[in-house]
């Protein structure tokens, strides 16, 4: 396997759940709270971890409203949370690429 | 050393992609617009009597013709209001997985002479494709395609009752109570 490639490797994205979140969100211009953590199956407190380590990192934008009085986050990704996880993928691509057998 | 994970990730990122695809979130109302429709029509064929052969077609015909406008509608409708493709790839596939159910369906009205068998096929029929279909929908799908085998089975092996009843029952109640189902667990408060 190319270590180069590897190393390249958004570590941000690369953890499982993280990247679980983000290909939901780059699929989609938003998502509740709700449909991430109904969609992968998390807790509301590792969902929340993960969310705020995506925030951090500026790949995700949270947005908090009220919707029939009731408390809504929703959660989109950012330009460079879109550019980040693009990258990620032409390097998982690369890895899957050099690995294979001609 | 093993790449596998790479390929793995790659068919992760796939699979929660087109998860998030518009016509599941449009599924709940499209899910409700069916039951309230096929709940109309079985009170509408009970109450006008449609009993012969061609009057229950033409009522449950035109029901599933409603129906399926009206989930083309909600789900166009969802789609313009978050800008995303409409016939996406995962869309054409529920599309592709569910064709051959209508072709099914047609036959079977063909074949068919007796409306509270017919009903009966068609509730196994549906039943059939959307557990194909629902591969690539939530696991609800599949779990609510048997209810409607089910309600084919004993639609078939009774049919001591009204096809407007089963019908009412099988794609009105059945559809209607998934679509409940749907807004109740996705109305549930979070805070961050």
């Amino acid at each position: 396997m190319n270590l180069d490639a590897f190393q390249q490797l958004d570590k941000v994205i690369h953890e499982k759940t993280r990247l679980a979140i983000a290909s939901l969100l780059a699929a989609s211009p938003e998502l509740s709270f709700t449909e991430i953590r109904d969609n992968l199956n998390l807790t509301d407190g590792n969902l929340c971890i993960q969310l705020r380590t995506l925030q951090q990192a500026g790949y995700i934008a949270i947005t908090k409203t009220f919707e029939n009085r009731r408390p809504r986050s929703t959660c989109a990704l950012t330009a460079k949370g879109r550019r980040a996880f693009s990258d990620y993928i032409g390097i998982l691509e690369q890895i899957v690429r050099q690995n294979r057998p001609n | 050393m093993n790449t596998n994970w790479a390929e793995d990730n790659l068919s992760l990122i796939r699979t929660l992609m087109e998860r998030a695809s518009i016509y599941r979130r449009a599924l709940a109302p499209i899910m409700i617009a069916a039951g309230v429709i096929g709940t109309t029509a079985a009170v509408a064929g009970l109450s006008l009597r449609l009993d012969a052969p061609s009057q229950f077609l033409a009522c449950w015909i035109g029901a599933a013709v409603v129906a399926l406008l009206s989930a083309f509608a909600l789900a166009r409708r969802e789609a313009i209001r978050l800008r995303e493709a409409f016939w996406s790839p995962p869309a054409r596939r529920v599309g592709l997985a569910l064709l051959p159910v209508a072709v099914a369906g047609v036959i079977a009205a063909f074949v068919e002479s007796d409306p509270a068998r017919l009903a009966g096929w068609w509730l196994l029929i549906y039943g059939v494709g959307l557990h194909g279909a629902g591969f690539f929908m939530p696991g609800g799908v599949r779990r609510l395609s048997w209810f409607f085998v089910a309600a084919g089975g004993v639609a078939l092996g009774w049919g001591a009752c009204s096809p407007h009843v089963i019908m009412g029952l099988g794609f009105g109640g059945l559809h209607l109570a998934y679509g409940i189902y749907l807004y109740t667990t996705r109305s549930r408060p979070i805070s961050l």
